[in-house]
């Protein structure tokens, strides 16, 4: 290679280099996800993205394969070598991930949880939908459906987790606020949606008088209205409370079988756990608790709150 | 130097410079001390797995079960020490006969029975990865007293990261098993051409169980240093490690075919596996082409070792 083609080269690199926009003030985002690839956290990453573009930041989208815990560890690893300014991580495992994250506090790079919070480990802050208040919205609006005796089912998410209890509480103490004497039957599950249908069969076999059921999560509200297919009732004979605002809730409700729904603002969990990272990189003060907070789906907004919430692209009606 | 390009590990060798050089250049946060040896702390858990895979795959076996196995004696370990608060060297041990155990049980139906090793892991890859969910009911386990923090990052005289100390002595004594000891050399013979080593008096299915073993041992070895370095243990960890394990081993040019290879050709391997993966984290690939990446480099380790053998055959 002659003499001239190397300066040449080295000229056009140097122009490349020159011609990139403020490559040193720009800040760097490392945005590390679960490796969860349905509907909820297509939403919440594509909230993320959404508020990496619009800050204009270098933003790095990194998935644990598999939701392999290892892999996520190396990831922040490979991040923290990267210089990165900030990390946003939706953990795979609350606990696993904090040794990882302990090296990335301790090389003063601020790290955000999404979604799920990391233990063991004091981070820069934890953006997530507040479960209890959540619950406190869906259980505000039971309230308001029935009279102070009735009967009520809630179907439960695993009492073995926070999540599960969480919601559990927000939802009752909501309910037993206004209507002290109110019966609730409980139908536990681990999350599991079959659990959920052979419970709600179980108990409305043997109370024909339920006014209301209330799930902890729009799978468990599926297992219920299927329960209800099978007894015979009719969509709206008894209520219907689902949780989460998905995609499977929000169709219930457009078919009459759902009468509200608490749902999670699942693409402002992405954004604000991005906009997060990125104040705190600009060594701005940030939050140690997030809540995104709850939206009250009814039948009369749920068009409206499906295309502005994005969950609208998933659903069999839109 | 011919009697080193001879070297069945020559061409990782070559793979892991190569690698090395277009990576420095590609990305400037690669080459420091700090990157090299967080790499080599990432391929110690696939270094460990692919040194007992090495054994097996020489025999011209294969062991898919190994990331399951991690798995089970790592949730045990794990759930002995936090749930049942017994002594972590008591749960270390635990971890071993668990892991010889199931070498014993898998090394019994290929040598003994006669079910290709390849049905028999396969089937274990879910079988173990389902007791471990079932002995510890699922639960996420965190928290774990020493010396699991040390071996998963603490450093040896403050700067040698243990994972790596973990790997360099066991890849030395392995190194040592294969070219000195009556197993290592037969090992290579029953690979080779097994009626022949039967032939000359080798008492092949006690070696072959024993390979089996082998793995096993290094499954819980590296559940060991894997928990340890997570600080914590469940049943889900090590999900498709026998992936990377036999990707390391086939890419340190062991034979898939068996009687042909080296161990530490499946370090190197180890090494070049991890290097892909965190030159693609330091260049902001994502997730699926990460996983289109890795799968492409696994056929074409086993492409060149179909190569390097229609070769082999012919002379």
């Amino acid at each position: 290679m002659s003499f001239k083609k190397i300066a040449g080269g080295m000229a056009f690199a140097m122009l490349t280099v020159c011609m990139m926009p403020n490559a040193h003030a720009e800040l760097t985002i490392a945005y590390i996800t679960n490796g969860n690839t349905n509907e909820g956290w297509t939403l919440i990453n594509g909230g993320a993205k959404e508020a990496g573009k619009k800050a204009g930041v270098k933003f790095i989208e990194l998935a644990a394969e598999k939701g392999e815990l290892s892999k996520q560890l190396a990831i922040v690893e490979d991040m923290i070598t990267r210089k990165v300014d900030a990390i946003a991580i939706a953990p795979v495992d609350s606990a696993g991930i904090s040794p990882s994250v302990k090296r990335a506090l301790a090389a003063g790079i601020p790290v955000v949880a999404i979604d799920t919070n990391i233990t063991g480990v004091k981070i820069t802050s934890y953006v997530a939908t507040d479960n209890i208040k959540a619950a406190n919205v869906q259980g505000n609006w039971a309230s308001g459906q029935v009279k102070d005796g009735d009967k009520v089912i809630y179907v439960t998410g695993d009492q073995g987790q926070s999540t599960g209890q969480e919601r559990k509480k927000g939802f009752i103490d909501a309910l037993k606020a206004k209507h002290p004497h109110i019966k609730v039957l409980e139908v536990a599950t681990t999350w599991d949606q079959t659990q959920a249908q052979n419970g709600v069969e179980a108990v409305l076999r043997a109370n024909s008088d339920v006014k209301l059921i209330a799930c902890a999560w729009d799978g468990g509200a599926l297992g219920a209205v299927a329960a209800m297919k099978g007894a015979g009732i009719k969509p709206g004979q008894i209520k219907l409370a689902g949780f989460d605002g998905s995609p499977g809730g929000l169709d219930m409700m457009k078919e009459g079988w759902q009468q509200a729904n608490a749902a999670q603002m699942l693409a402002k969990i992405g954004a604000v756990g991005v906009e997060t990272a990125i104040a705190a990189a600009k060594k701005q003060k940030v939050e140690a608790r997030i809540d995104t907070g709850a939206f009250l789906v009814l039948p009369s907004n749920v068009d409206k709150f499906a295309k502005d919430s994005g969950v609208a692209q998933f659903m069999k009606m839109k | 130097m011919k009697s080193l390009t001879r070297q069945e590990w020559y061409g990782a060798l070559i793979a892991v410079l190569v690698l090395g050089i277009l990576l420095s250049i590609a990305s400037p946060y690669f080459l420091n001390s700090r990157n090299l040896s967080n790499i080599l702390v990432q391929a110690s858990v696939i270094a460990l797995l692919a040194g007992g895979q090495t054994f097996v795959i020489l025999t011209g076996g294969v062991d898919l079960a190994v990331g399951s196995l991690t798995a089970l004696t790592g949730a045990v370990a794990g759930y002995m020490m936090i749930k049942l608060g017994i002594n972590p060297y008591l749960a270390i041990g635990a971890a071993f006969a668990i892991g010889a155990a199931v070498g014993l049980f898998n090394g019994y139906l290929v040598a003994f029975v006669g079910i290709p090793s390849f049905i028999v892991t396969l089937g274990g890859l879910t079988l173990w990865r389902g007791l471990a969910y079932d002995a510890t009911g699922g639960y996420d386990m965190s928290g774990l007293p020493a010396p699991f923090p040390f071996i998963g990052y603490g450093d040896l005289f403050g700067i040698i990261p243990m994972p790596i100390v973990v790997m360099v002595v066991f890849y030395v004594s392995m190194s040592f098993v294969l070219s000195s000891t009556k197993l290592g050399r037969y090992v290579y013979a029953i690979g080779s051409n097994e009626m022949g080593a039967r032939q000359v008096g080798i008492n092949v299915r006690w070696y072959k169980l024993g390979v089996y073993v082998v793995s096993g041992l290094c499954c819980a070895l590296a559940a060991i240093v894997l928990i340890g370095r997570m600080d914590s243990s469940s049943g889900k960890i090590a999900q498709m490690f026998e992936l990377d394990a036999i990707a390391a081993v086939i890419l340190g040019g062991t034979s898939l075919f068996g009687g042909r290879g080296s161990i530490i050709g499946s370090l190197l391997g180890a090494i070049l596996i991890t290097m892909i993966r965190n030159g693609m984290n330091l260049l902001e690939i994502s997730q699926f082409k990460q996983m289109m990446a890795i799968g492409a480099v696994v056929i074409i380790a086993v492409w060149i070792d179909v190569i390097r053998r229609k070769r082999l055959l012919r002379k």
